[in-house]
């Protein structure tokens, strides 16, 4: 069995809203290795940033509830952890890069003032040493001039330059885990292939662990070791990034990898996945997926598929694929 | 191939942004400068670029939602460069459109039947009880069931607001349709859906398309010919599988190499392009790609390079071909 640097068991979270309550996760189980890229894909509303936010517990209470499960960093449950713990695994030990980089940058401050702050908070270094380490994080994110960009306000920075003061920030103390939220979705191609560069390059050399949200398969096969899909509140399939486009078990996986318009092939038409992804307030019984699966059988509407291996370490939630 | 179904001649349209002590220093964004294409009768052309290229531009200037600074647009050989008076009229609706965001291009007050049907009663196309059989109609085609037709948008998924606007696109029987982006804000397997209904419609009716995207993967699905811009110009075009497979211009290469491809086993580092777009404000001298480009020659700054057509149908503007 390999040594989780974080495991997720059995979590489940809920939004107690005014239209019912949201079953955002159902029971979610995944472990992410020491220096692994772990990527996390699935469809918008299918809970995959509500997933990211419960490892750090920022979702909001009320409406959000953590009801069940337990993360554990490096054996420790962070879902336990004191307010004051939990202050210094956040930044320290794991830390976040969001979509939209303009929304977690105050307007207000110069880059180097927030960028000073995080370094000096977290390490306890003096101005001048902090100074220097912030330079240095620019550097290799491969800004040019850093010390005249310590000095801009962040709507002075393009799309591109935001994200990578972000991935600086949040590599300034070393973490052991980061989690980027679709960190690249907003920005256009080219600009895209810069981040991800400086992303794959920094966290391979420094062993950083990266849980990776995204719903671009691109990305994912070009970035990623071992991939998890998530519908509608649930992991469906898990396995290393060559199973899951070589031999994807899934029926939703499948739909999804033969649903996007291949650039290096011909695709007359597309092949498409039934009907939409259903609302989590009163999500499908059994098999979440079982309304537009097309190879439903007579289980898959009651019973609740359970991930189960099919290789090693391939694991497939379908009634297909059940033991016995 | 006859006469070009849509000409685009020489199109530019600046928009004036005024800075400075009271807006009294006027500076022009160039969104569109010299654009030159032609689409044919049943064909589909794709327009890729990223953001801030100008390409929603040159659809908003065919639609006449917009009127060209200079240039001409030529509809079965007659310009319909800003005509927005009523004879034009008949003209325009021949030529729809379908935008990005379903949630803002649908009325959300308006039902179903009449956000369809609204066309055909301003264009006169038909009255009353012919409405509601031709709204049933459009709403079939686009895979939608009749009982729809008294519902409010918020009712629908994104996918399926998309095929609304698809169908009110189509209702006045339209012959060349502008589609900006109609598949960035939906998931993939929605997209999908969208995807080869637009290209069944086609298909079936032999609509001309001018299809904007900047997910190269999308146009290049759909499209026959490809054109790519770059900071309001288009540098170059061709046929979709020249253009993919032998592209010219380093900015198209740039693009194709920063493409995460969906196959793990084959893993490359990207082509990446150093620095951002320019502002369209200061735009570089020269070639407008000069200062990115990794292939630049000492000229580039200086010279602004031709457009012109290297093999039949592919035409780039670039000093090294």
């Amino acid at each position: 069995m390999q040594e989780f640097l974080l495991e997720i068991k059995d979590l489940s979270v809920r939004f107690f809203t005014n239209q019912g309550i949201v079953e955002a996760l159902e029971s979610v189980n995944i472990g992410i290795g020491r220096g692994e890229i772990l990527g996390l894909v699935g469809e918008s509303g299918c809970g995959k940033s509500v997933l990211a936010r419960s490892i750090l517990r920022l979702i909001h209470d009320p409406p959000g509830k953590i009801i069940a499960g337990q993360v554990l960093f490096k054996g420790e449950d962070i879902l336990k952890a004191s307010k004051k713990r939990l202050q210094q695994i956040r930044g320290n030990n794991i830390s976040m890069i969001f979509q939209e980089p303009m929304t977690s940058l105050n307007p207000v401050f110069t880059v180097g003032n927030q960028m000073r702050e995080v370094v000096q908070l977290h390490q306890r270094l003096s101005s001048e040493k902090a100074q220097e380490t912030c330079v240095r994080m620019l550097e290799q994110v491969k800004i040019p001039d850093p010390e005249k960009i310590l000095d801009r306000y962040p709507h002075e920075l393009s799309g591109g330059m935001r994200q990578r003061v972000m991935i600086a920030m949040e590599l300034s103390c070393q973490p052991d885990l980061l989690i980027a939220d679709e960190p690249t979705t907003a920005l256009d191609v080219t600009i895209q292939a810069q981040v991800l560069t400086v992303l794959s390059d920094l966290t391979r050399r420094n062993r950083t662990s990266l849980l990776f949200i995204t719903h671009d398969l691109g990305v994912v096969a070009q970035l990623c070791d071992r991939v998890a899909v998530m519908y509608a509140g649930e992991i469906v399939e898990e396995a290393p990034v060559l199973d899951i486009f070589s031999s994807a078990q899934h029926p939703y996986t499948q739909g999804l990898l033969h649903a996007i318009p291949l650039l290096h092939e011909e695709r007359e038409t597309l092949s498409v996945i039934p009907g939409i992804v259903p609302g989590l307030i009163k999500p499908p019984g059994g098999c979440r997926f079982h309304p537009r699966c097309l190879k439903r059988f007579h289980p898959c509407d009651r019973g609740i598929p359970k991930l189960s291996q099919v290789n090693s370490g391939h694991h497939v939630a379908c009634h297909l694929y059940a033991e016995g | 191939m006859g006469l070009p179904f849509i000409e685009v001649k020489d199109l530019v349209k600046y928009f004036p942004l005024r800075k400075g002590f009271w807006g009294r220093r006027i500076e022009f964004v160039r969104a569109v400068d010299s654009v030159s294409f032609s689409i044919h009768s049943g064909e589909t052309f794709g327009l890729v670029g990223e953001s801030g290229c100008g390409k929603s531009t040159v659809g908003n200037l065919i639609l006449g939602l917009l009127s060209p600074d200079k240039g001409k647009i030529l509809y079965k050989g007659r310009d319909i460069k800003g005509q927005q008076d009523r004879k034009s009229k008949k003209v325009r609706r021949n030529i729809q459109v379908v935008f990005q965001d379903p949630q803002s291009s649908l009325d959300p007050r308006m039902l179903i039947k009449k956000t369809v049907g609204y066309p055909l009663e301003i264009n006169k196309l038909a009255k009353g009880a012919e409405i509601i059989e031709r709204v049933k109609i459009l709403l079939a085609e686009v895979g939608l069931k009749e009982e729809h037709m008294y519902r409010y948008p918020h009712e629908f998924s994104g996918g399926q607001r998309q095929r609304i606007s698809i169908a009110r696109a189509l209702s006045t029987a339209p012959e060349f349709v502008v589609f900006d982006e109609p598949t960035s804000s939906l998931d993939v397997s929605v997209q999908a859906q969208i995807l080869n209904l637009i290209k069944e419609l086609q298909q079936r009716n032999n609509y001309s398309y001018l299809f904007i995207s900047h997910n190269l993967s999308v146009v290049k699905h759909i499209s026959h010919r490809v054109a790519v811009m770059y900071l309001g110009l288009i540098v170059e075009s061709a046929p979709k599988n020249i253009l993919f497979d032998r592209p010219l211009h380093p900015y198209t290469q740039a693009l194709l190499g920063s493409i995460p491809l969906p196959d793990p086993t084959r893993r490359q580092p990207f082509a990446v392009l150093e620095g951002d777009v320019p502002s369209p404000v200061n735009i570089p001298s020269g070639c407008r790609f000069h200062p990115r480009c990794p292939k630049r020659l000492e000229q580039c700054d200086r010279l602004s390079p031709p457009y012109k057509e290297v093999e039949e149908g592919h035409w780039v503007a670039c000093l090294l071909c």
